[in-house]
């Protein structure tokens, strides 16, 4: 939840080191939990330095698919995290993203808890019982 | 899992980057999941779902079939 609170606020994800020392706790300490999240896919860290990556639905670094509240905004890892966001957090939003084919710009409108205005489908290549084998590709 | 502006260019992107066809969803399947899996993840009482609980979800949303199993 505190890196969550950490997201929502600044729209990045927060630094292992952050972490402990917001929570008063050992940087091994907060390691083991991340490895434990990451394990449950509630999460995925970066390979080497085991920063956060994605703590689903927020992904750390730019994507295709930004989302925009107001003066705020944060990256989804792809369609159905950017979606996800304004759900999770209750908020009017534009996800703004592109065709994956053609790259044509697109704005998807989410106004009152419901998605207006918004054309477009969604692909999901990978079969669901593959989606860890390769999460970034997924 | 992307956004195309319509099935003929997830046809065409797939032969592009010579990729299977998988699943074609709308956009109100998408929302649809998107509300089951973050709609209460800020709750205090937030668990994952269990695989049974995630294939029901999946079929609520008319998601069946054997690319939608995790078993």
């Amino acid at each position: 939840m505190h890196v969550y609170k950490h997201i929502i606020e600044t729209g990045q994800t927060p630094k292992v080191a952050r972490i402990a020392n917001d929570l008063c706790r050992r940087v091994t300490e907060i390691r083991a939990a991340l490895h434990r999240l990451s394990a449950g896919h509630a999460m995925v860290l970066e390979e080497g330095s085991g920063e956060i990556l994605r703590a689903a639905p927020f992904w750390a670094v730019p994507t295709s698919f930004r989302v925009e509240c107001g003066t705020q905004s944060w990256w989804g890892s792809c369609i159905w995290d950017a979606l996800g966001i304004p759900v999770m957090l209750k908020r009017d939003a534009d996800i703004i993203t592109s065709c994956g084919c053609c790259s044509s710009r697109t704005t998807l409108e989410v106004r009152s808890g419901s998605l207006v205005k918004s054309t477009g489908v969604i692909h999901f290549v990978v079969p669901v019982r593959r989606w860890y084998e390769n999460v970034v590709f997924t | 899992m992307l956004l195309f502006r319509s099935e003929e260019h997830v046809n065409r992107w797939c032969r592009q980057w010579n990729q299977p066809l998988g699943a074609v969803l709308t956009l109100e399947q998408g929302w649809g999941l998107a509300q089951g899996w973050y709609g209460d993840r800020l709750d205090l009482g937030w668990r994952p779902k269990s695989e049974t609980e995630i294939e029901a979800a999946f079929a609520e949303l008319g998601l069946r079939g054997d690319f939608w199993r995790l078993r």
